[in-house]
This record gives structure tokens, C-alpha cells and sequence, in this order.
């Protein structure tokens, strides 16, 4: 199964109107591929702001502009209590693991170090989805 | 006498016990001392080792085996990351069904020649306290 198809399901499954995407915006293919399968514009590149509310549901994210700040959000949600993993799934042992190992310098994240890093960015994109005070 | 355990497979440390740990060279003798020693030795047992196994996953040979892995990070302290497995627990997907009607949040980042695919699904969770929550 392609990873557009994956995404498209999990788009069906959990609810069309309150499911959004967030995605490294460095795989301008892939992004295309999906944008396409939801009937979204390709001309995404100069637009970055999405709305609260907007329908726009694959949004792109500059890792080399957000990265950091992304890092810093996951690290205000981890330490307010806000998020919740369930540690007997093994389902998410690879992301604990990453969370334990994960090194930066200056909130930048150092991949060398970090084990599995590719779920970290996947946690850190999906935060984007929720500011809570 | 340099003593330690392995903080990660970088740093002058590293260096050197890569550099004599053959113990050819007589002006240095390195010594490794692991939890298998202790256990030996009748300083801890063996369901001590099986239960820090489960808990450290794979920062256990770093800490117990005197083995030069990826180590710990310096981001999340373990309290935070057992706080995140406390709530995880107690509001468990297997508990709680997913709700058609909470905001889902997807994170992709899409892999490379290389790289894996990381796709990670959030969803907000109120709990009858009235706590915010963002589940896996």
C-alpha cells in the first residue's frame, strides 16, 4: 500500500471533517500525490497559512524553518502532562525509545544521536495540530 | 585510571576504549564490568535484570552491558516521559474507542532513500476531569 493510500484511509476512518495532515514539505512528490487524492490545489508552495478553519487538509511544513520551534512545542506538551502514550502497547515502544534518546543542541534535533527520529518528526509535525495554553 | 560507564559512541572516552580495548598495548589494561558480573556476584537477580530489560528497552546495554550505543538524550527527563505513559495508560486507545467527532491530528514525515516513514495519528481526548489530553 502506498503511504497517499495509507493516509486517504486513516483520512476515512477517523472522521472527514476534523482530520488534518501535517507533512514534511521537503517531499514535494509526495505531497503533490496526496494533495491529489483529496482534491487540493498544487499550487500549495506559496501558501502557508492554512486558517483555523480552513479545508485545506495536507499541510505542507518548512522542517528547516519550523523544525526547532516544533522541538520546543513537543517538549511544552511532554512537560505540561498534555500528551499520553500507552507504555504496554508495543505498538509505541520505538517512539518512547525515541523520545528517551532524543538529543538536540539548541533545539535542534541531532539525528545521529536519536534513535528512530523519523517517528519523532512524525510526533513533532502532528502536535502542530493542537495549541494548548 | 579512567572509569565510567559508556555515554553514547562519541568523546574521547569512547576513543580510547576503542583504541586499547584488545589489551595489546601493556601500558593500558581496560576492564568491562557489566549487570552479569553483579549477577554473578549475587549483587542483583536475575528477574532485577528482566524487569530493567522491559523498562530501558534498548538504552539497556548501554547501562547495564558497558555497551557504547546511542544513548540517552537531553531532552526529556524520564519523570516527563513516565508521566506520558502514565496518562497513556490510564486513557489507552483500547479503553477509550475513537471518536468520529474529536480532532485528529496526522504527523507524516515521509521517508527517503534511506530514511523510514514516520506517520503518527493524534487525537484530542477531554477526560471526565475536564483535562485536555492528546492521545496516540
Amino acid at each position: 500500500m502506498q503511504v497517499t493510500d495509507l493516509c486517504f484511509n486513516l483520512y476515512k476512518s477517523f472522521g472527514h471533517f476534523n482530520t488534518v495532515f501535517w507533512c514534511d514539505g521537503a517531499d514535494r512528490g509526495t505531497i503533490n500525490l496526496l494533495k491529489s487524492k483529496f482534491g487540493e490545489s498544487l499550487n500549495w508552495e506559496s501558501n502557508d497559512s492554512f486558517g483555523r478553519n480552513a479545508n485545506i487538509k495536507v499541510r505542507p511544513v518548512p522542517f528547516n524553518r519550523d523544525a526547532r520551534n516544533m522541538l520546543n512545542h513537543l517538549y511544552l506538551m511532554v512537560t505540561k502532562g498534555y500528551l499520553a502514550i500507552e507504555g504496554d502497547n508495543p505498538k509505541f515502544s520505538k517512539l518512547l525509545t525515541s523520545m528517551r534518546t532524543c538529543y538536540a543542541n539548541e533545539w535542534d534535533l541531532d539525528k545521529r544521536r536519536t534513535l528512530f527520529s523519523d517517528l519523532l518528526d512524525g510526533l513533532r509535525l502532528s502536535l502542530k495540530g493542537y495549541q494548548i495554553n | 585510571m579512567i572509569e565510567g560507564p559508556p555515554r553514547g559512541p562519541y568523546g574521547r572516552f569512547y576513543e580510547l576504549y576503542e583504541q586499547f580495548k584488545d589489551n595489546q598495548n601493556p601500558e593500558f589494561q581496560t576492564f568491562l564490568i557489566t549487570i552479569y558480573d553483579a549477577r554473578d556476584n549475587g549483587l542483583v537477580t536475575q528477574e532485577f535484570i528482566n524487569e530493567k530489560k522491559i523498562e530501558l528497552g534498548q538504552l539497556f546495554p548501554q547501562i547495564f552491558e558497558g555497551s557504547f550505543e546511542k544513548g540517552a538524550g537531553n531532552i526529556f527527563e524520564a519523570r516527563h516521559i513516565n508521566q506520558v505513559i502514565e496518562n497513556g495508560n490510564k486513557y489507552s486507545i483500547s479503553n477509550i474507542p475513537v471518536s468520529q467527532y474529536t480532532l485528529k491530528s496526522v504527523g507524516c514525515d515521509f521517508g527517503y532513500s534511506t530514511s523510514g516513514t514516520g506517520i503518527i495519528v493524534c487525537e484530542h481526548i477531554k477526560t471526565n476531569e475536564g483535562k485536555h489530553l492528546i492521545g496516540l
